[in-house]
């Protein structure tokens, strides 16, 4: 049976995307930017910030959540890449050399985050926000105080004039856009940064595999239901821990790719709002807490950053002020997360009324 | 079925172990071939009267862009890997030279002085250390302003 299309539902269903879809369309015409520009600074972005928001999908597709803890793979990201400019590594060596120092320092943080997760269940994505200030506390004391003291630090331009812990910007020349320099197209006048794509695209097939294997598939189940699941044989402790640990990981890699991108590391605070940007592109999307797909990531990384291109220059315009346009691009960030949180509640609420009410008329049928 | 069991085992074992291998392996190659180095290209007399600027030329580091030096000159090119051919062209008339130079992997900065190069001396590349350069030049400097002796 064709499912019929109707305008009420699918607004209620797309609540998020269509509100910040409504503000982003009223303020490009306000920007002044031409259409090449825009097209330009999107295709940028989506090359430097759609891995990160892909590291996503597993959690929410094993039922917890939105990993807010992903900041802790962008940690691991961050420290591979310290140690890579330390030792003057350049060019995609630097990137690889980066990404294989995160990598087991990004399974043991994703692993005790996934650990401390499971002594949440139901309130994970609190949870793990919380871990992520906890790690960063961590993070601040290793990269303050050990880097250079108890682990040897040799270059001396990325260390403190004290001698030991790094400095607040980290240059990243050696590797700065080197991904995005490989294979560069342009069409139009708009830079088309191939390889990025090209990692992406494989990125998505491995998600599109993963979905479909024994995993991938207990992964859904304990998704669903974690009794049944775990009735049904599967592991349910570890599937999560599992989905957080790969989460994690991408979140290193992720972060490594968008720092090349950016040239320079903010060393204390880069991590900070990686979670919150990504957490917002995905809803932006179309995701829910419960549900995540490839499309929504895309569709979530195209709204929310043709947002943060045209809204500070339409703040520019409008009240003359671009302060005006970033106080609304993060007032917006954190809005559209607030309301996917008050429509994830408001729709449980229904649907566990509407079961008890069925539940109720069968009773009084019986 | 016991058999089988310490079969499975040592298998999973092999492949960890190619694995942590593969690890370490592909760790080293990054470090080697990724390693890069600042070379500063210099142009300047020795204080000693042992070598004498060159005039001008154009000083090419493995085929990137021609820069031009003049007496007294230094600037700093980033080479990635052990290895550097530095192409240069003199104003004067001499024929362009092509060299081949091997960098020491341990070394972060190195000082490349061209006219010791062309002329055949010994060493024409040393270490460079730009902190204790900066830090002796800073403590002169210092010890100049207070009126006491560097």
């Amino acid at each position: 049976m064709k499912k019929q299309f109707v305008l009420k539902s699918f607004i209620a269903d797309n609540l998020v995307a269509v509100i910040f879809l409504a503000i982003t369309i009223a303020s490009i015409p306000l920007s002044g930017l031409s259409p090449v520009h825009i097209i330009d600074d999107l295709m940028t972005r989506i090359g430097r910030n759609a891995f990160l928001v892909f590291s996503l999908i597993l959690p929410i597709m094993a039922g917890m959540g939105i990993n807010f803890g992903m900041v802790l793979g962008a940690m691991a990201g961050q420290i591979g890449l310290i140690f890579a400019m330390d030792w003057g590594i350049g060019g995609m060596q630097g990137l690889g050399f980066a990404a294989l120092l995160g990598l087991p320092v990004s399974i043991l943080l994703g692993w005790i985050a996934g650990s401390i997760l499971n002594h949440a269940r139901g309130r994970e994505m609190v949870t793990s926000y919380i871990l992520g200030f906890f790690f960063n506390g961590i993070y601040q004391f290793v990269v303050l105080y050990l880097f250079g003291s108890v682990i040897p630090l040799h270059n001396r331009a990325i260390a403190l004039s004290r001698g030991f812990g790094v400095r607040n910007t980290l240059n990243l020349e050696p590797v700065r856009q080197v991904l995005d320099n490989a294979w560069l197209v342009k069409i139009a006048g708009v830079r088309l940064p191939m390889l990025s794509y090209a990692i992406i695209v494989v990125l998505c097939v491995f998600i599109v595999w993963f979905k479909k294997t024994k995993l991938g598939q207990d992964m859904r189940a304990v998704g669903q239901n974690q009794h049944v699941s775990n009735a049904a044989g599967i592991p349910v402790e570890k599937t999560r821990i599992l989905s957080i640990v790969i989460s994690t990981v991408l979140a290193c890699f992720g972060q490594i790719i968008f720092l090349q991108n950016m040239g320079n590391m903010n060393t204390y605070n880069a991590h900070d709002q990686t979670g919150f940007f990504a957490a917002a592109a995905i809803l932006v999307g179309g995701a829910s807490l419960t549900k995540a797909s490839i499309p929504n990531v895309f569709a979530g990384v195209l709204l929310l950053h043709l947002m943060y291109i045209v809204v500070p220059m339409a703040g520019q315009n409008l009240f003359g002020s671009a302060n005006i346009g970033e106080y609304f691009r993060q007032f917006i960030g954190y809005g559209v997360i607030a309301l996917s949180l008050v429509i994830h509640a408001w729709r449980s609420r229904r649907e566990a009324e509407k079961a008890r009410a069925l539940l109720r008329s069968e009773g009084e049928e019986a | 079925m016991k058999g089988e069991q310490k079969h499975g085992g040592t298998k999973t074992l092999a492949l960890r172990a190619a694995i942590g291998v593969a690890y370490i392996g592909l760790l080293a190659l990054f470090l080697v071939t990724g390693r890069t180095h600042t070379v500063l290209i210099d142009n300047k007399a020795d204080p000693a009267g042992s070598w004498q600027a060159i005039r001008g030329m154009t000083v090419s580091v493995n085929g990137g862009e021609a820069v031009e030096y003049m007496k007294g000159d230094r600037d700093k090119v980033s080479v990635k890997g052990q290895k550097m051919r530095v192409r240069v062209e003199f104003f004067d008339g001499r024929d362009t030279e092509e060299y081949s130079l091997k960098i020491p992997f341990i070394e972060d900065t190195l000082l490349l002085s061209v006219p010791k190069l062309a002329e055949g001396l010994d060493n024409p590349m040393e270490p460079f250390n730009l902190y204790a350069d900066n830090k002796a030049r800073t403590d002169a400097e210092e010890g100049e302003r207070f009126g006491q002796e560097p």
